[in-house]
């Protein structure tokens, strides 16, 4: 059936489901850059709503928005290096939820896209502020911290970045 | 309200923090150990640092540029002008600025010559001593003397090494290749000597001679795709120029041809070009009225591995003024040269634009390898082997 199906030029469509309850239809031929959607479409899901229970409305639009400007025939390389440019401009916290659904979705160039672009923002900073952004406790005592720091004392030195975004 | 905007509520999963954390610089990551336990350890994870070094990311790429700088004393032993080798890390770009300080090096041998890099780690050596060095890491190993080139009496300045840093994927050994030319006049050996370095077992060991002489010059060196390679002659049963390639999982030595009609008196470099093996061909100086004149320069790339009909003439550049072609960089579309008087200069290999990079040193003491940050340390891979 699928194999037939394919060979016609008419258009499929999916509704996706966030976590928040709105729905979204989006083109099958987009929506299957998601390898999870496409899975769930090859298992004979796509007749139903698709719910993503891990993605919030807010960041689903997001990745709709990424997923239509990547597909294969509507954009050209330079619209697409200016969107990406725009798109990795969002707040840090954003992003990093734009990372967990591409990682849920198994959207890989999103998921390089993001996490690049993470790794940018956060180069410079201090340990303190990258704790901060991941929401991370340090459990290193004190003195066991200062040890770690005069291993490499010179990648503590110069500008830093105390900011949390 | 900043605090409490980003403060995530649930944790990034581990696969996704590697995804982030693996485009990051080396200091970064250093500085990020003190994150947390997890991070600490996850940064210190041979499974971490083998994922970086291997993930593309272009501001990780440098030029580790060795260089020396005289003085007018002379140092007894050697009777060469007293002087140090400066180490120095620069970005891949016309800027071509400082990464890191300047880094004296140990030996102050005029000679000391570098090779790699193996995985973001170099091999710098004179016939005074080897180090092993992580330019990310500022990590400096020391490799001991061997028993046999330490009772050799004429292990000295006037003789000629060269020693190559490479990589057994087969044993996950690290391994350095030390080559002699001992001139024992008057029986002079047509024939090198080849010693091994392991670091499992951290000494060496002599193997079986090569049947050719290697030239030990300092630029005619290349690691590709893990094999070294180095310009040799073969003595016997006629006298013949080849390119030696030695393997460091076998341990073999293999010819490679040279293309045809190259002139013998031509000074030849291996440099990686298009993910072959290449030569750059330039005129060496024999007279004065040479060093008056601007010379043509050629890029040969052999683009079948090891076929001679392969060979083909890819660049012809100049006439430039040239004293030694030292690497290719920027993406492979220049070529680092050095000039006349001891300046670092870049050529674009299409426009043949040259621009001066504004760094110097001695006359042919310029040597500059093309580095990824590694996070891959030789004493955490030594200790592995205790």
């Amino acid at each position: 059936m699928a194999e037939a199906s394919s060979s016609i030029t008419e258009k499929f469509f999916l509704t996706l489901k966030s976590s928040d309850g709105d729905e979204f239809v989006l083109e099958e031929s987009i929506a299957i850059q998601s390898i999870t959607i496409k899975n769930m479409v090859e298992d004979g899901c796509s007749s139903s709503v698709i719910p993503l229970s891990k993605v919030d409305t807010e960041t689903l639009i997001k990745v709709i928005e990424y997923m239509k400007m990547h597909s294969s025939t509507s954009s050209n390389e330079e619209e697409i290096e200016n969107f990406d440019k725009k798109f990795v401009s969002n707040s840090i916290n954003t992003i990093l939820n734009i990372l967990e659904a591409a990682n849920f979705l198994d959207i890989n160039n999103l998921l390089e896209l993001c996490a690049e672009a993470v790794a940018n923002r956060i180069k410079n900073k201090t340990p303190e502020a990258v704790r901060k952004i991941f929401n991370i406790t340090s459990d290193f005592t004190p003195e066991e911290e200062a040890e770690i720091r005069n291993e490499t004392p010179w990648a503590f030195e110069g500008n830093l970045d105390h900011s949390l975004d | 309200m900043e605090e409490v905007d980003s403060l995530r509520i649930k944790q990034i999963p581990h696969d996704v923090m590697i995804d982030i954390l693996k485009n990051l610089p080396g200091k970064s990551l250093l500085r990020f150990k003190c994150v947390s336990k997890t991070w600490y350890n996850l940064v210190n994870s041979s499974n971490f640092t083998d994922i970086h070094y291997n993930h593309d990311c272009l501001s990780n790429d440098f030029v580790l540029l060795k260089r020396y700088i005289g003085n007018d004393e002379i140092d007894a032993e050697s009777n060469y002008y007293k002087g140090h080798n400066i180490l120095s890390c620069h970005s891949i770009d016309e800027s071509f600025k400082s990464r890191a300080p300047n880094v004296t090096y140990f030996d102050n041998y005029i000679g000391v010559s570098i090779a790699g890099p193996c995985n973001g780690i170099v091999c710098i050596g004179s016939y005074r001593t080897i180090f092993l060095y992580n330019p990310t890491l500022r990590e400096f190993w020391e490799l001991p003397p061997s028993q046999y080139s330490s009772t050799r009496q004429d292990l000295n300045h006037t003789m000629q090494i060269v020693a190559g840093i490479g990589f057994d994927p087969k044993t996950n050994d690290y391994k350095v290749i030390r080559i002699f030319n001992f001139d024992e006049y008057p029986l002079i050996k047509d024939v090198s000597t080849i010693e091994i370095y392991n670091l499992s077992t951290n000494s060496w060991r002599e193997i079986d001679e090569v049947p050719s002489m290697i030239h030990p010059s300092r630029c005619f060196k290349v690691l590709f795709n893990g094999v070294f390679h180095l310009c040799g002659t073969m003595a016997s049963p006629m006298v013949e120029n080849w390119i030696v390639s030695f393997n460091f999982s076998t341990e073999l030595f293999q010819n490679i041809p040279y293309p045809d009609g190259l002139v013998d008196m031509q000074g030849k470099n291996l440099v990686i070009l298009n993910e072959c093996l290449a030569l750059i061909c330039y005129p060496t100086m024999y007279f004065w009225f040479d060093e008056q004149m601007p010379q043509m320069v050629d890029i040969w790339v052999m683009k079948e591995y090891g076929v001679k009909e392969s060979w083909t003439k890819e660049f012809t550049i100049g006439p430039i003024f040239i004293q030694t072609p030292l690497s290719i960089w920027k993406n492979e579309t220049e070529m680092l040269i050095e000039s006349k008087n001891g300046e670092l200069v870049s050529c674009n290999l299409l426009s043949q634009e040259i621009k001066n990079l504004d760094i110097s040193g001695d006359a042919e003491t310029l040597e500059v390898v093309v580095c990824k940050e590694s996070l891959i340390s030789i004493k955490k891979e030594r200790e592995e082997w205790l």
